[in-house]
């Protein structure tokens, strides 16, 4: 990797992180209606994943999924319109937040039951296998997910039909606000699952970029060789609650991963000081990455709050296609 | 011209035209690929069309979730439960994922799929194979919900479900697999929401899969009372072709329908509600509107209790006979023997349908 990847890495994740920390404003400020989950800490396995993709590659994502989007190349301005409920939002104000589309780039839907988004990323794959097209499907899903059956089975049947599906797994500790330890008994072990199945399974830390993306750069490699689907489970930490503009750090579960551990372990923070550690970039240079990011991100919030609202004559559109 | 067809065989005819014309469409579902795969309705076809037909693990969830996945990225899936017991694992798939994508995402976003599902009664099966559960998935925006009663209908249903850019729960009522009828070998698909009729004059008899059989079957002791039914095939659940059943009711003065499943909150009661609510045909109406189904109760195994489960002709005739109406005694069929009741039927549409 030269300087210029992990340069555009910082730049993308920082993009991320500034989209929603204005997105936390906005919502305060009741412009946003939507119902939202902030990516806010996770951002370095959206961008380290998704800068193994090429456009013709297929992203699903879950509930939380900001960050996917926009690593995936999504429009941020149509993002913001969606979650301002606006006609010209990507879902065209039917999806909000949770239900993120946008087709151009490869990102396929986000949806908010989980693992229900697994096997249609499998089923979206052997589309791919078939049409000889030399893609792979992804799938982002988090640790709660990986609680629900529906997630071994698309892993066994991703396995048996041989598809080019990668599963991500952000395991941020907490599936809503229940921890893993009250989820999974202490021998709990998904490697062995994952690997059970069939899948490549690959376990790494999921703040740190270099680590996210050499990670499924070798899984993606290991796909290839072996035919077979990979796992990968990154550990993380969601900064903020569950859901909204808060934190949970008042509702007494949050006893190893207090806001200074989460803070501490900031992905965007610990790239940057790779990045002037290594001398990689100078300080002004990462500088100057804020003030495009902010005009652009003023730009989408102008252009969300000018856009019509949908009308209540196409409450009834769209039920059925065509 | 065509050949006489069992319910069955129309059905993988329907797949095997519609396969030969489009390389997209595969088929998977337990035990697609065996030589008498889903109940017959896709035998041959894993030779014909190799790695287009292909066996499932017992992962409803998922598979069905896969199929919607591959539709999304350009195939033409169709997925065969053999239960709808069993296709309730993917009850979330069907009404909270393929049913909702397209407007959720803005109405760009087509899911091309069609979820086969097996419904009804078989001898034997007792409660947990025999549910219809058909008003489940008519109460589901987003899902267009068909359910063929004669082989003809099931063919051309299903060369439309397939062209279809919607998901599509095609619902097979088991019962009916063995009836036979003169299939047209060349045929287009029939539409997806047009109910189906045969004209009479006194009373509308709404009927859906074996409903409609069996309302053929109650057809010559209601002519012999001088009763002439107009029987509609209802076809679609979602949605339901409301015209032509009120202008029906409108000309009749009179509705039953036959639920082909339990009564509560069923297809019975909705048909039945929209007919009152609409002022005009309301007025119309010379006797309240009958619903005959299925008890509220599961389907039990044993044939003593079974025989009295299930809506027959006669559940029909005695509805009938019980209707204010210019007739007095209508003649029953009585009781049936075991086969008569329980075994499916055999018998060729065509005949029963041209009964004067």
């Amino acid at each position: 990797m030269d300087s210029f990847q992990y340069l555009e890495a910082f730049r993308q994740m920082l993009r991320i992180r500034m989209v929603e920390e204005r997105l936390v404003t906005e919502y305060l400020a009741r412009n946003i209606r939507s119902f939202v989950h902030f990516y806010i800490g996770q951002e370095a396995i959206a961008v380290g994943v998704c800068m193994n993709l090429r456009k013709e590659d297929l992203v699903f994502s879950t509930h939380r999924s900001h960050g996917h989007y926009l690593a995936k190349g999504g429009d941020l301005r149509r993002m913001v319109a969606e979650l301002f409920g606006k006609e010209a939002g990507c879902s065209r104000g039917r999806g909000g937040s949770m239900h993120l589309i946008d087709k151009s780039v490869g990102f396929m839907g986000s949806i908010s039951i989980l693992a229900s988004v697994a096997p249609i990323a499998v089923g979206a794959a052997y589309a791919l296998k078939k049409q000889g097209r030399g893609n792979i499907s992804v799938v982002f899903v988090g640790d709660g997910a990986a609680d629900e059956g529906g997630f071994y089975e698309s892993v066994n049947l991703a396995a048996l039909m041989e598809v080019p599906v990668l599963f991500v797994i952000e395991n941020n500790l907490y599936a809503g606000m229940s921890p893993g330890i009250a989820r999974h008994p202490k021998i709990f072990n998904m490697s062995k699952i994952a690997s059970g199945l069939g899948a490549n399974y690959i376990k790494t830390h999921g703040n740190s970029w270099p680590r996210t993306f050499n990670a499924v750069h070798y899984c993606i490699d290991l796909m290839e060789q072996n035919q077979q689907p990979g796992v990968i489970e990154f550990h993380t930490f969601r900064h903020m609650a569950h859901s909204g503009p808060l934190f949970d750090d008042d509702q007494g579960h949050r006893i190893e991963d207090p806001l200074e551990v989460r803070q501490r372990e900031c992905p965007v923070a610990r790239l940057r000081d790779i990045i002037l550690k290594d001398k990689l970039a100078t300080e002004q240079a990462l500088e100057s990455l804020v003030e495009p990011i902010e005009e652009e991100i003023e730009e989408a919030l102008k252009f969300a709050e000018e856009s019509p609202h949908p009308s209540p004559d196409d409450l009834l559109k769209g039920v059925y296609y065509g | 011209m065509g050949d006489i067809l069992t319910f069955a065989e129309a059905i993988r005819e329907a797949q095997e035209q519609c396969m030969a014309k489009d390389p997209s469409i595969f088929i998977m579902g337990l035990g697609a690929d065996y030589a008498n795969g889903c109940d017959g309705t896709a035998a041959g076809l894993a030779d014909k069309y190799p790695g287009r037909v292909f066996d499932t693990p017992c992962s409803e969830g998922a598979t069905t979730g896969f199929c919607t996945g591959a539709a999304l990225a350009g195939l033409r899936p169709i997925i065969y439960h053999g239960r709808v017991e069993f296709a309730l694992f993917a009850f979330d798939q069907l009404v909270t994922q393929a049913a909702k994508w397209n407007y959720m995402f803005g109405g760009d976003s087509p899911v091309p799929a069609v979820y086969r599902i097996a419904v009804g009664r078989r001898w034997g099966d007792a409660p947990q194979h025999t549910s219809v559960l058909h008003s489940i998935f008519g109460h589901v925006p987003g899902l267009k919900v068909v359910i063929p009663s004669t082989p003809s209908t099931a063919k051309g249903l299903l060369i439309a479900a397939i062209a279809d850019p919607n998901p599509v729960v095609f619902l097979e009522h088991r019962w009916l697999y063995n009836i036979k009828q003169t299939v047209p070998a060349d045929m287009g698909g029939y539409p997806l929401d047009a109910a189906h009729i045969r004209p009479g004059r006194d009373l509308t008899l709404v009927t859906m899969a074996d409903t409609y059989f069996e309302a053929l079957r109650a057809l010559p002791a209601l002519k012999a009372a001088g009763i002439e039914p107009e029987i509609i095939d209802l076809v679609s659940l979602n949605p339901v072709d409301y015209v032509t059943i009120l202008e029906s009711v409108v000309k009749t003065g009179r509705l039953l329908i036959a639920d082909v499943g339990t009564k509560a909150f069923g297809v019975g009661s909705e048909i039945a509600a929209r007919a009152c609510e609409n002022l005009y045909v309301y007025r119309k109406l010379k006797a309240p509107p009958v619903i005959v189904s299925a008890p509220d109760c599961p389907c039990p195994m044993a044939p003593a209790l079974s025989e009295a489960y299930y809506p027959v002709a006669d559940t029909i005739i005695d509805a009938v006979a019980k209707m204010p109406g210019p007739w007095t005694k209508i003649k029953r069929e009585g009781r049936k023997d075991f086969h008569k009741l329980h075994l499916p039927p055999t018998e060729n549409i065509d005949e029963l349908e041209a009964w004067e």
